[in-house]
């Protein structure tokens, strides 16, 4: 059994050594004053430690000196600990002074009793009292930031979350330990209570490591259930949000959330504040111009005296120029660690790709709507002039309005043929503005697909000419259709204009109508210019011409193909283009055959 | 132009020159048609067909529409109030408005 605990004792101080020895490491590697608080705590228990066995082994060599300078040692642990939890969340001047006055006067109390140094001494009334006094000022020390760390774990990311409460938790156990050994002297004594204090204190060596420097598999492990949270924040940042605001506003809570963090605010290229959360925008603008925009991030402390926030600056290399992410801990979240830091870097960048893509996506559906609005007001506004110089040249034609010479009156037929050609593509344009803003409503009809092609073949006649032979091919069966009759002629009639338009050396126009097993089909084909193979993209884009040196000198808006495909679309149908260039193309206009029940 | 072809063809035209003064015309002395457009000036074409049916002496006064709207959901609205027809300018020449007229003008009053 003592051997048993003669081992166990030189295995925890050994551990408490080599916590030390890593605590003092972390501090040299990164520098920070909390870190080396954290190292002076530990290294101090380790030290404790140490000069407990070495008493021990060298038969108390050290005599009351080393009695002393554990006990000394042992409260500036305590202290060092304190400290190291206002380096976070400061303690009020008072509250410093009255514990440094304190730690100070427990210390000098405990060097003017002289504790005895031989294990079994018995103490007198005054060195118990300093003794107790000196535990229960350690004790105070310890027990505030293990409580205070509790607290602060509330709610925050799951590494940080837990590397505070393995702090606090091994440092309960510690505080358990030294109040029993301080206060309970003579049950401490026992064989199996001192057994199991080194035992608790052996497990809370490993629990005091992970708080200051856990290894990177226990961090994935605390971090996993977080991992798919923050790839779903990622995938909102690329795939959705509608708007820049909004997008701001999301990631706002992803970074709170993965930093647990109390505020934190986006501001733009230009330094207006995005978006806010936590911190009134007034506030948020002020510390953006406080803060101005770093090249990487950084860790701020921001003025303010005893509630001093830190504050994470995390730029945003926009394509605007530099934005900034601002993260402000509160003072139940005092600091943000390593792990965290890195991971909001990593989110910074995302942000950045998904703030510039809704810019670009911002704009082009500005664009869009200026289109439409155009298009709307254009053709609105030409619609009423046109229906004027229209009506007067029916008049004219029909002699309402008295005689005209017989030399102007070859003018009309040319007037009203463009008048009607102007009207054709205001009336496209309306057509397209309806479309876009989802005002175009079908009047539907049952009706058979061979009479829509007559109509529309006749309502071309006009425009085709002795070079241009229109033949309508049908099928023998009716092919029963459910459209909008008006509208799938305006298609056909398309088609079969731009047939038209586009051969210009002349040649056969042909519109066949068949049915097939489940679609009326209409191929309109003609012995034209073609289409050039890299320009099919665009065949059927709205405004998308395709201008080459052989069709430069056509009229056009780009919208009646575009319209046409819409319009099919709308019918449940399609269409479709081939095309050999020089030789001519073919359109095939699709629409579902009406499924009639036999009664 | 609408009215130069009317008087042509023998129409006696009255024009007023928005909503509220229309009103006013009709109420005066109740005409045997109205013609209307829907984009009007102080009072919109809809809103006074619909005072106009409303108005018990000019019921049976047929009511037609010609305007330079031809969204499905104003063409149904302005049947729907008893409009006897909707056109549209860009699509029906002067003749075809006077034509149109003539069909509905009670048989008495022409001449």
């Amino acid at each position: 059994m003592t051997e048993v605990l003669q081992a166990l004792q030189y295995a925890t101080s050994l551990v408490f050594v080599l916590l030390g020895l890593l605590t003092l490491r972390d501090y040299l590697l990164h520098r920070e004053r909390s870190r080396g608080l954290l190292a002076l705590a530990i290294g101090c228990l380790g030290l404790v430690s140490l000069l407990g066995q070495a008493q021990a082994l060298s038969g108390y060599a050290l005599g009351q000196v080393g009695q002393d300078l554990v006990l000394v040692i042992l409260m500036v642990s305590g202290y060092a600990l304190l400290l190291f939890r206002s380096s976070f969340i400061r303690l009020r001047p008072r509250a410093q002074m009255f514990s440094f006055a304190g730690v100070l006067a427990v210390i000098l109390l405990v060097l003017v009793a002289n504790v005895p140094y031989q294990p079994n001494a018995r103490l007198n009334p005054f060195q118990q009292v300093s003794v107790g006094l000196l535990v229960l000022a350690w004790a105070a020390c310890v027990i505030e930031p293990i409580v205070r760390f509790w607290l602060a774990s509330i709610g925050r990311p799951a590494v940080l979350r837990e590397r505070l409460r393995a702090l606090s938790v091994g440092y309960a156990a510690l505080v358990l330990i030294v109040l029993f050994a301080g206060l309970a002297t003579a049950a401490s004594q026992h064989p199996f209570v001192r057994l199991a204090t080194q035992l608790i204190a052996l497990l809370a060596a490993p629990l005091l490591y992970v708080s200051f420097s856990p290894p990177l598999w226990l961090r994935f492990t605390w971090r996993n259930p977080e991992e798919v949270a923050y790839r779903e924040s990622i995938k909102d940042l690329l795939l959705f949000s509608p708007t820049r605001q909004r997008l701001a506003e999301r990631a706002l809570e992803w970074a709170v959330r993965f930093v647990g963090a109390d505020s934190a605010f986006i501001a733009d290229s230009d330094g207006s504040v995005l978006a806010a959360r936590g911190i009134d925008e007034v506030q948020a603008e002020r510390l953006r111009a406080q803060l101005g925009a770093p090249a990487r991030e950084a860790m701020l402390r921001l003025p303010g005296g005893e509630d001093a926030q830190s504050a994470l600056v995390v730029p945003l290399p926009l394509n605007s120029g530099t934005g900034v992410l601002v993260v402000l801990s509160g003072p139940f979240t005092p600091f943000f660690g390593t792990d965290e830091i890195g991971r909001l870097t990593a989110y910074a960048t995302n942000l950045t790709i998904g703030l510039d893509r809704t810019t670009l996506t911002e704009r082009i559906a500005a664009l869009e709507r200026t289109k439409t609005e155009f298009l709307n007001l254009a053709s609105h506004e030409l619609r009423g002039p046109i229906t004027v110089i229209r009506g007067y040249l029916s008049m004219l034609e029909r002699g309402s309005l008295g005689e005209i010479p017989e030399s102007a009156q070859r003018a009309l037929p040319v007037l009203t043929a463009k008048a009607d050609e102007m009207n054709a593509l205001v009336e496209q344009m309306i057509e397209a503005a309806r479309l876009e803003e989802g005002r175009l409503e079908l009047s539907t009809r049952r009706a058979d697909l061979r009479e829509v092609a007559r109509i529309a073949v006749e309502m071309a006649r006009p425009i085709s000419d002795s070079e241009h032979a229109l033949v309508l091919e049908s099928s023998e069966a009716e092919v029963p259709v459910m459209v909008d009759v008006d509208r799938i002629a305006t298609v056909i009639g398309n088609l079969l204009s731009n047939a038209i338009k586009y051969s210009p050396g002349g040649g056969q126009v042909t519109c066949r109508v068949a049915r097939e097993k489940y679609v009326g089909t209409i191929t309109v084909s003609d012995k034209g210019v073609g289409i050039p193979p890299d320009r099919f993209d665009r065949l059927f884009t709205r405004f998308g011409r395709i201008v080459t040196p052989e069709t430069s000198h056509i009229p056009g808006t780009g919208l009646g193909l575009y319209l046409s495909r819409e319009l099919a679309r709308l019918h449940g149908g399609d269409i479709t283009a081939t095309s050999v260039l020089g030789k001519g193309s073919s359109f095939v206009l699709a629409v579902p055959l009406l499924e009639e029940v036999p009664t | 132009m609408y009215q130069l072809q009317l008087v042509n063809d023998g129409v006696e035209v009255e024009v007023a020159r928005d909503g509220a003064a229309g009103l006013h015309a009709v109420q005066d002395s109740p005409p045997d048609l109205i013609l209307l457009d829907v984009r009007l000036p102080r009072m919109n074409g809809l809103d006074l067909l619909e005072t106009i049916v409303q108005d018990p002496r000019l019921a049976g006064v047929p009511v037609l529409i010609l305007s330079n709207f031809g969204e499905s959901d104003v063409i149904s609205r302005g049947l729907e109030l008893g409009a006897r027809a909707y056109l549209i300018k860009s699509q029906t020449t002067p003749a075809e408005l006077s034509a149109k007229v003539r069909e509905h003008l009670p048989t008495d009053s022409t001449d």
